[in-house]
C-alpha cells in the first residue's frame, strides 16, 4: 500500500496536467506594424520571423524553459495529455515575462494547419506557450495562449470612376470593387493608382483610402493611362483594375484658377488690404465683445 | 346661527382655495440676442467687366448658402422696441474648375479652384415689439446697417492663388474689402405657439423670446466705391432666414 501512495506522488506531477495559468501571448512579424497578424508572403516566407511577447505570472526557476506551438482557433491549446510538439526549439525560461524572438512565420502556419498561404479567407489560430519545469515534459503546464491572425484575404479589383485633370497632376475617383470568391477583403484595404505615359515612367499616387487619390509629378499635354489596385490590411495585393483609358480627362494641362482668370482679363482687385486694413473690424469687435463682457459681470 | 354657516362655509372653502394655483410671472431681464441665418449669396465679382466674366465662367451661377452669425447688446429698450448694437461673422465658400484654352481655342477645364469669404461686421438695428407687446400680434418688424469687411481667399490647387503682373508684382489671392449693408425683416415670434413652454425656457436658461426671422439685405464691399476694388456685395436684395433669441 505505501509503495503504490509512494508510486503514486511520484507520478502525480505527470498527471497533473490541465493546470493552466491565465497568461498571454502576442506575436508581431518583422514586416508588419501591428501585432497579431501576417500576410501571404509573411506566411509563405521562411526568413520572415516573428517575436512573441508572453505574460505569465509563474515563478521561474533556473533550468526552466517555454515551449511554443501553434493550433487551429477551433482546436484550442492543449491542456492535458501529453506536451505539443513545438513548432520552434525550447527556449530558456529567464522571467515570467519574456519575449522569445526568431520564429519563422510559416513553421506557425503549418503548426496551425494552415493549408495554403494563398487561401481567399483569413485564418485564425491559437498561440500556445507551454512552461516546462527544469526543461522536462513531464510536469508542463500551459503558461500563456493568444490569438494570431493570418491575413490571406486579397482586395478585388477597384474601380476608377472618372479622373479630373490638374495642373502636372491627375485626380482619380477609385472605389472599391465586387467581392468574388478570389478576392474577399473588404476592410481596411488601401488603394495605390498608377499613370502611365504613352513612354517614359509611369508614376504613382497614394495609398490611400477610397475616393480621391492624386497621381502628381506628370507631364502637362500628356495622356496618362490609368490603373488601381488594392492593398488589404496586412498588404496583400488585390486584383487591378481595368484600364482607364487616356484621354482629356487624363491629361494634366496648366488650369488657370479663378484668380488668375480673373486678372488675366483686367481684373482691378490686387488683394491684400482693403481701406483701413484687412480684418480691422475683427479686433475692433473682439474688444467691443470684452467691453460688453467685463460691463455684464460689473 | 348664521354666523356660524357662514363660518363654515368660510372654513370649508378654504381647501380649495388653497388648491388654486396664483401664477405671477415676470419676464427676466433682457440683455440682446443672438441670431444664426443662412442666405443664398453670389459675389457680383463680374460687375466690373464689360466683355468678360471670369467669376461665372469659373463658378458658373450657383449661389451656395451663407452662413451668419450676429451677437447684439440691447441698448436702448422701451415699450415700442429696442435697439440692438453688435456685431457678426459668416461663412461662404464656393468650388469650380480652372480653365485652359488649347491651341485650336477650345476650353478645357480642370483643376480645383476656389473662393472664401468671412464676412465681418458691425452692425446696428431696431426691433418694434410694440404689435407682440401690446396685441400680441406675433409679428416684429425690423432694420438693421452695418459696415463690413469680407476677409476674402481665392484659391488654387497649391493654396492660396497668386498672380504676377507685368512688371514682375505678386498679386496673392486673398484680402479684405469693406462695404455696407441695409436690412428690412421681420421676425414671427414663435412663443405665441406655446406659450407654458416659452416661460419655462426664460426660466430655465433666459432666453425671453425666440423668433423665426426672413429679411431682406440691400449690400455694396468695394471699398466704398474704389476704383481698385473688386464687387463683393450680391447684385440683388439678398433673401435669409433664421433664428433669433432675445435674452
Amino acid at each position: 500500500m505505501l509503495r503504490k501512495a509512494t508510486l503514486l506522488l511520484i507520478l502525480l506531477p505527470g498527471l497533473a496536467l490541465g493546470q493552466t495559468t491565465a497568461g498571454t501571448v502576442t506575436a508581431l512579424v518583422t514586416t508588419q506594424s501591428v501585432r497579431g497578424q501576417a500576410n501571404r508572403a509573411d506566411c509563405a516566407s521562411s526568413t520572415t520571423l516573428s517575436t512573441w511577447t508572453l505574460v505569465t505570472s509563474l515563478t521561474i526557476a533556473a533550468g526552466d524553459k517555454w515551449r511554443v506551438a501553434t493550433v487551429a482557433t477551433g482546436t484550442g491549446c492543449t491542456t492535458s495529455g501529453g506536451v505539443p510538439t513545438g513548432i520552434f526549439q525550447d527556449v530558456l525560461a529567464t522571467a515570467a515575462t519574456q519575449a522569445i524572438s526568431s520564429i519563422p512565420v510559416n513553421s506557425m502556419a503549418t503548426g496551425a494547419g494552415v493549408t495554403s498561404c494563398t487561401l481567399a479567407t483569413d485564418q485564425d489560430i491559437n498561440l500556445c506557450v507551454y512552461y516546462l519545469p527544469l526543461g522536462l515534459t513531464t510536469n508542463w503546464q500551459l503558461a500563456a495562449q493568444g490569438t494570431f491572425r493570418f491575413q490571406l484575404a486579397a482586395p478585388p479589383a477597384p474601380v476608377i470612376s472618372g479622373s479630373t485633370p490638374g495642373d502636372s497632376q491627375l485626380s482619380l475617383n477609385v472605389t472599391p470593387g465586387t467581392v468574388t470568391a478570389d478576392y474577399q477583403a473588404t476592410t481596411g484595404v488601401t488603394f495605390t493608382v498608377t499613370c502611365t505615359p504613352p513612354t517614359g515612367t509611369a508614376a504613382t499616387g497614394g495609398p490611400g483610402n477610397a475616393g480621391t487619390i492624386v497621381c502628381s509629378g506628370l507631364t502637362n499635354g500628356v495622356a496618362y493611362k490609368l490603373t488601381a489596385v488594392g492593398s488589404s490590411v496586412a498588404g496583400n495585393p488585390g486584383a487591378t483594375s481595368a484600364v482607364y483609358p487616356a484621354g482629356t480627362d487624363t491629361t494634366p494641362l496648366p488650369f488657370a484658377d479663378f484668380w488668375s482668370t480673373y486678372k488675366a482679363v483686367g481684373g482691378v482687385e490686387t488683394g491684400g488690404c482693403g481701406t483701413g486694413g484687412a480684418g480691422a473690424l475683427a479686433p475692433v469687435l473682439a474688444v467691443l465683445a470684452l467691453l460688453a463682457a467685463r460691463r455684464r459681470r460689473s | 346661527m348664521k354666523k356660524v354657516l357662514l363660518a363654515l362655509l368660510l372654513v370649508t372653502a378654504l381647501p380649495a382655495a388653497a388648491q388654486t394655483p396664483v401664477i405671477s410671472w415676470k419676464e427676466s431681464p433682457r440683455w440682446g440676442s443672438f441670431q444664426v441665418t443662412v442666405s443664398p449669396f453670389a459675389p457680383n465679382i463680374d460687375s466690373e467687366f464689360t466683355n468678360a466674366l471670369p467669376y461665372a465662367a469659373i463658378f458658373g451661377t450657383d449661389r451656395p448658402l451663407m452662413v451668419q452669425l450676429q451677437f447684439n447688446k440691447s441698448v436702448w429698450i422701451t415699450e415700442f422696441g429696442t435697439l440692438d448694437v453688435g456685431g457678426g461673422i459668416g461663412y461662404w465658400q464656393i468650388w469650380g474648375q480652372g480653365i485652359y484654352q488649347d491651341s485650336a481655342g477650345n476650353t478645357l477645364r480642370g483643376g480645383t479652384t476656389s473662393l472664401m469669404i468671412l464676412p465681418v461686421q458691425l452692425q446696428a438695428g431696431y426691433r418694434w415689439e410694440w404689435f407682440y407687446e401690446r396685441f400680441s400680434v406675433p409679428f416684429e418688424p425690423y432694420v438693421r446697417g452695418a459696415i463690413i469687411d469680407d476677409i476674402w481667399t481665392a484659391s488654387g490647387q497649391s493654396g492660396t492663388s497668386s498672380w504676377v503682373t507685368s512688371n514682375g508684382t505678386i498679386q496673392r489671392g486673398s484680402g479684405g474689402t469693406f462695404g455696407w449693408s441695409f436690412t428690412v425683416g421681420v421676425g414671427l415670434v414663435l412663443d405665441f405657439i406655446d406659450t407654458t413652454l416659452s416661460r419655462q425656457m426664460d426660466y430655465d436658461i433666459g432666453i425671453n423670446r425666440t423668433l423665426l426671422v426672413f429679411d431682406f439685405t440691400r449690400s455694396s464691399v468695394n471699398n466704398f466705391g474704389s476704383s481698385k476694388s473688386w464687387q463683393l456685395g450680391p447684385s440683388y436684395w439678398a433673401w435669409s432666414v433664421g433664428l433669433q433669441f432675445v435674452f
